[in-house]
């Protein structure tokens, strides 16, 4: 048996039996978990994409907990309207820039699904456009995080070790908790290598619908998969937003 | 042919004929689909070399690989043990040939305490993460799970390649950092900062702490990709009539195992990534207010025990990652050995969810004495006392297995033996620390060494031997030596006994573990005796090793061939395989499931395997079973 | 010399056994696969019982044997409560130990595979099971009670009566602070710490609650029958306070202070007569692995009256002397100093003052 054989016999396994016939004979029950069929009707490819975004909650689940866990052992800690107040240079704006970058992403979340609605119907062009639209809408977001960034490094003084938004004392700005500006280099950088690898994903996902890849293989399933990526990264963003900005 | 004596009377002529014919395949496949091409040997022998044995995607050969390289790891860990215990046994004794081998670690015949904490780091680290959580899971789960759910590989063979080889990345690190000038790391192999993140505090902190860390994050990497495998391939790949109800206990307990490292592992991911920043960039996740070396460090507003919170929120799910495996292959060879089915299959399949849950929520049991809130000490206190439950609910079903069995002594048998019987052992003990008063006492001493050596380390390893010793004739086509094998057994579950249960006494005595020398205390002082006998009996423990290694390695390519597709007569599937299953595992069609796999002595027949369907007799006492009561 | 002689023979036993072993199976083969298995499985049954019968001896000798070198009787009040649970505990998890492993023995030895032996199809028996798993939750629901309420009772406040005194461990040695006549230690700062200067403590001068405060460098002295309320802290890495003889451990952590109480009940005079041993000292040892030397963190501590450990506070001279002695005779340049280094280092104070 050749590797190709193996692969349309595993494929024959996971699509074969769309309609449950079979009754378990230990159970008397029609049911997706008696086995030849995956019981969520998905490929393992999705569930695969599913299982991994669940161990990765727990990472930014972690990093949050943890940066949680150091906020309320400070007395002090810098407020968001303060720390975030410039607009692209522009100050006295708090959050405005922020929201904007939610506002991207969710967009390009919307995208996303339109992405994948048109790989449902096939529609190459279609999938391609929206893909397009959602690869901007994550360099955008990104491109946004470096202003934000730039912002806080140079004019706010805040690094991983340092940070001036400490409490003002007779009238004197006075070092305020160093893990501020560590927790949110280290959350929000690490949810930027999520969107940056996010947008490459999409890349490579949007070269193939080019390529008609997907048009031979019969299914945009590829785009799925991504799709799910991106939307696990943009409700992270929620959360990471919730928690810096808001809170 | 002693099969046929088995079988009653009455029952000639159904299908259950078929499979205890001696000399056929044990896989009774429908006419017609090549069921009796028992050789798949040859199927494949154009792959050259490099894509066959190295970059394979074979899931046999990939759980080879993980073996392997397990059981080299488990040598060279095992190895450092003895060393360090040559420092515990002979603290006064200066062996030259130290020093011609290890250099300036042992500069004068002994070893340093900095090479000493180092040897102690090490062994900790590679002998938990590298061979019971990468070797166990690697090999069994990926011998296991296509096998005996009837799969034709992985859900993504190429990560379960690419999930080998960040495994085989990491231990190159971890083994280059044994060569840094600066020593390996020697935090030990929970990594505490700040002694961790200073490389004023050790110096095995400095290059080999980054190698630790790095090596340790691959590992960790590795086994979330091979977790996502196994539990995609577990719930979307079983063959039909494969229900989850169906599914082996060696496959429930790498499921769960899988889950757990799934999401355990990214925690104490995050956790070694805030100390690398604390480390390298400055930050202060960790430290706060600290004075070494003769300066005051600038970092404040870290807890070092947030870092432990994340460890172990890791940590304890890792001890049963270590341990579910091994039971999962204790049900199964303790069934097939007794002929007869696992006792409680449905309350082995409860324990493990329950186990599962309580793992995450159990992980403070370990930082009684961090100054954490009592209330909260007494929450973590419920619930480590509450996951006894399902382990000793374990322990009675694999009693209840022999009971009025027939109890086929082979050397896994009795290594599963010795696995529940160190498992006992060792997990009562827990019972004493889990009850945070006693642990107040008895924290970090010996007893804490005593108790998990014996119900995870020695315990795991006698599973893992028993794991090895069963499926050695699907692995590799060939027998391992039985008597070494008995030989390697009884030595080993005696030494074991030898080595930790005396340690209980020293840890009642207060005596403290990784300390170097206890010469100068008045307290500990007088176990040195006792010290030397311990030592003594590791090395002979470790020298009946070699006994096992050689068996292993020899049998690969010189042992007896087997010629029983089904050597133990058991009902999984990875025995309906030809002797030599090639790449895709079944010739033709992949069996289907009709029974779930303990059928053993059912009715008087010695075993049916999960392929053979029911008898009209066995499906109307089914219907009986499922069927409402008429009120 | 010897060491070679010692692997040789090694080896040599290795290869003997190997040979042997190889040879076994060419016999076993001879003798058939059945006959073969039926031998072994009949050896290996007996050893097992060998092995269940030898081990309840050998734990009986080991009890023996080592029973001498456990501890001495709990020196406070908490450890006495602790060894009591301690017993109760081991005895109910004996009793399941004996009996589970004398089954697991006992069941390979009976039930081993003979001819003619059937085994019993027996997959399950619910009711069997929920007794034995309500039974096991029942007796550790019982544990856990006991043990919590202990639990309780150590963590909770100090006795009003408590003195305090202050550990602080570093690399690799334990200092002890008391806070002298005023019963208030001073204030301190882990960046005024200097050794050099006599100061290993970072003890503020300008506090005057320091002036009075003794420190003593690896030796403890306790008040027999008065609870003591150890306030613990680390300069550099974890440590951990560990005092064997009263049942108790508290980590010492960097930045994060720990608390610890107990009452000790028995001097170290006392404790010498008891044990016989006139070299008896109560040793504090750190029990978290701290570097290289942890081994070595060692100190002693010593029980005594109230009467005797007034006359020894009464001896000593408080840092401050010997840091002022030291730096004689300009005590107010110190002082000066040790302000200068205040601002930057004292943040955090003025961080809560903010937060209110
Ligand atoms: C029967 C239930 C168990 C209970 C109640 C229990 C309880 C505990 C407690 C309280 C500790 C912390 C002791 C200390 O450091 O002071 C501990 C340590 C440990 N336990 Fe268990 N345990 C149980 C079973 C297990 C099992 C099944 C395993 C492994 C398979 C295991 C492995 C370990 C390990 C490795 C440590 C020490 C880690 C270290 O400090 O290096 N335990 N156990
Ligand atoms: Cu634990
Ligand atoms: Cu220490």
């Amino acid at each position: 048996m050749s590797d190709s054989a193996i692969a349309t016999a595993s494929a024959a396994q996971l699509h074969g039996h769309p309609q449950v016939d079979i009754i378990d004979k230990e159970t008397h029950t029609h049911g997706f978990w008696r086995g030849g069929v995956s019981p969520f009707n998905v490929s393992y490819g999705k569930l695969m994409m599913w299982i991994f975004l669940l161990s990765d909650t727990f990472t930014f689940g972690a990093f949050l907990v943890s940066y949680g866990s150091s906020r309320f052992s400070e007395p002090f800690w810098p407020d968001p309207n303060v720390a975030f107040d410039s607009f692209f240079g522009i100050p006295n704006m708090p959050l405005v820039s922020v929201s904007l970058m939610t506002f991207i992403l969710i967009m390009s979340s919307v995208t996303m699904v339109l992405a994948v609605h048109a790989g449902h119907l096939k529609k190459q062009k279609e999938v391609a456009k929206w893909l397009t639209f959602t690869i901007i809408g994550g360099v955008l977001f990104l491109g946004c995080q470096a202003f934000e960034w730039t912002d806080l490094i140079m004019d706010k003084g805040v690094t991983v070790t340092h940070n001036m938004l400490g409490p003002i004392i007779n009238g004197h700005p006075t070092p305020g908790p160093g893990t501020f500006g560590a927790f949110f280099f280290l959350i929000t950088g690490f949810h930027g290598c999520h969107v940056f690898s996010g947008v490459i994903l999409n890349l490579v996902v949007l070269i193939n619908v080019l390529k008609g890849t997907y048009e031979k293989r019969g299914h945009y399933e590829m785009v799925e998969k991504v799709g799910l990526y991106w939307h696990f990264v943009d409700l992270v963003w929620v959360y990471i937003f919730t928690c810096f900005y808001l809170l | 042919m002693s099969n046929e004596t088995n079988l009653p009377a009455g029952e000639a002529g159904n299908p259950h004929q078929e499979i205890t014919q001696p000399q056929s395949v044990a896989v009774p496949m429908p006419a017609g689909h090549g069921a009796h091409v028992a050789e798949g040997h040859g199927i494949h022998h154009h792959e050259p070399f490099i894509t066959k044995y190295i970059f394979s995607q074979d899931h046999k050969i990939i759980s080879k690989q993980f073996l392997i390289t397990g059981i080299i790891w488990a040598f060279i860990g095992g190895l450092f043990s003895v060393l360090f215990r040559l420092q515990l046994g002979f603290p006064n004794d200066h062996f030259m040939w130290l020093h011609t081998v290890f250099g300036n670690w042992a500069p004068n015949g002994q070893f340093t305490p900095e090479a000493y904490y180092g040897l102690v780091t090490m062994h900790g680290t590679i002998m938990l993460f590298f061979v019971l959580t990468a070797g166990m899971s690697g090999t069994f789960a990926n011998l296991l799970i296509p096998l005996q759910l009837g799969a034709r590989d992985m859900a993504s063979p190429f990560m379960n390649m690419l999930s080998y080889w960040i495994f085989f990345i990491a231990s190159i690190i971890m083994f280059s950092s044994l060569f840094v000038s600066t020593g390996p790391f020697a935090g030990g192999w929970t990594a505490y900062p700040p002694l961790s993140a200073l490389k004023e505090a050790s110096p095995g902190s400095g290059t080999g702490g980054d190698l630790w860390l790095i090596a340790v994050f691959f590992f960790f990497v590795s086994q979330i990709f091979a977790g996502i495998n196994y539990i995609s391939t577990i719930l979307n790949m079983r063959t039909k009539g494969m229900s989850m109800s169906r599914m082996p206990l060696t496959i429930w307990g790498l499921l769960v195992t899988a889950i757990l490292g799934l999401l355990s592992f990214p925690v104490v991911i995050t956790g070694l990534v805030l100390l690398f920043f604390d480390k390298h960039l400055g930050t202060s996740f960790y430290l706060n207010s600290i004075y070494v070396s003769g300066h005051a460090l600038p970092n404040v507003g870290g807890s070092p025990i947030l870092y432990q919170h994340l460890f172990w929120f890791m940590g304890h799910p890792e001890v049963y990652i270590v341990i579910l495996p091994a039971m999962g292959i204790a049900s199964e060879v303790l069934s097939i050995n007794s002929r007869k089915p696992i006792f409680g299959y449905r309350g082995m399949v409860t324990a493990f969810f329950a186990i599962c849950i309580l793992a995450f929520l159990v992980w403070a049991h370990h930082m009684f004495v961090t100054g954490m809130n009592p209330y909260l000490g007494a929450f973590f206190v419920l619930l480590t006392l509450l996951i006894a439950v399902p382990s000793a609910i374990k322990v009675f079903n694999w009693i209840g297995t022999m009971w009025k069995g027939n109890i086929h002594l082979s050397v896994p048998c009795l290594f599963v033996i010795g696995f529940v019987s160190t498992f006992i052992s060792g997990g009562l003990t827990g019972i004493w620390m889990g009850n945070s008063a006693i642990d107040l006492d008895i924290h970090d001493t010996y007893f804490i060494i005593a108790h998990f050596h014996l119900v995870m380390g020695v315990a795991s390893i006698l599973g893992m031997c028993a794991g090895v010793y069963h499926w050695f004739p699907k692995m590799f086509g060939r027998k391992m030596n039985n008597t070494l094998g008995y030989i390697h057994f009884w030595i080993t579950l005696v030494g074991a006994y030898l080595i930790f249960w005396p340690m209980h006494y020293e840890g009642l005595a207060g005596m403290p573990r990784r300390y170097y020398d206890y010469a100068a205390w008045h307290t500990f002082a007088p176990f040195q005796g006792l010290n030397t006998f311990i030592s003594i009996v590791a090395i002979v423990v470790f020298i009946t090793q070699i006994l096992f290694l050689f068996n292993f390695f020899y049998s690969i390519f010189k042992g007896r061939k087997e010629t029983d597709p089904n050597p133990w007569k058991a009902n999984t599937l990875e025995w309906t395989t030809p002797i030599h299953p090639g790449h895709g595992n079944w010739v033709g069609e992949i069996p289907e499931v009709y029974r779930w796999p303990y059928d053993y002595g059912k009715n008087g027949i010695d075993f049916i395997p999960q392929n053979v369907p029911l008898t009209p007799e066995e499906e109307m006492e089914v219907i009986k079973e499922t069927q409402p009561q008429p009120a | 010399m010897t060491d070679l002689l010692i692997v040789i023979t090694v080896v040599l036993i290795l290869i003997i056994i190997v040979q042997i072993s190889k040879a076994s199976e060419y016999v076993s083969i001879l003798k058939g696969k059945e006959k073969a298995e039926q031998q072994s499985d009949k050896v290996n049954a007996w050893l097992l019982m060998a092995f269940l019968i030898l081990g309840l001896i050998g734990i009986y000798i080991c009890h023996e044997l080592l029973k001498g070198k456990l501890l001495p009787v709990a020196a406070s009040v908490q450890g006495a409560a602790i060894d009591h649970m301690i017993i109760y505990t081991g005895i109910i998890t004996a009793v399941v130990f004996f009996l589970t492993e004398i089954m697991l023995f006992y069941f390979g030895f009976r039930y081993h595979n003979k001819p003619g032996r059937k085994a019993k199809y027996l997959p399950d028996n619910d009711p069997l099971e929920i007794t034995w798993t309500a039974i096991t939750a029942l007796v550790l629901l019982i544990l856990i009670v006991f043990g919590l309420k202990e639990w309780f009772k150590i963590t909770g406040p100090a006795p009003k009566n408590a003195m305090v005194v202050e550990v602080t461990g570093k690399q690799f040695e334990w200092m002890f602070r008391y806070p002298g006549k005023d019963d208030v230690l001073g204030r301190k700062d882990f960046k005024l710490i200097d050794p050099a200067k006599d100061n290993p403590l970072g003890q503020d001068w300008s506090d005057p609650a320091n002036h009075d405060d003794v420190v003593s460098h690896n030796v403890l002295h306790l008040v027999v029958d008065r609870p003591v309320r150890l306030l613990i802290n680390s300069q550099d890495v974890i440590h951990d306070v560990g005092l064997p003889y009263f049942r108790m451990k508290m980590d010492a952590v960097p930045g994060t202070p720990t608390t610890l109480w107990f009452t000790p009940t028995i001097t170290t005079a006392e404790m010498i007569k008891k044990t016989g041993d006139p070299d008896f000292v109560y040793e504090l040892a750190c029990d978290q692995l701290c570097g290289e030397g942890h081994f070595t963190m060692r100190a002693t501590i010593i029980v005594e009256t109230q009467q005797q450990f007034d006359q020894w506070e009464a001896g000593q001279k408080s840092q401050y002397q010997l840091a002022m002695a030291d730096l004689n005779p300009s005590i107010s340049d110190t002082t000066k100093a040790a302000d200068g280094g205040l601002p930057a280092a004292d943040s955090s104070k003025a961080k809560v003052a903010f937060a209110k």
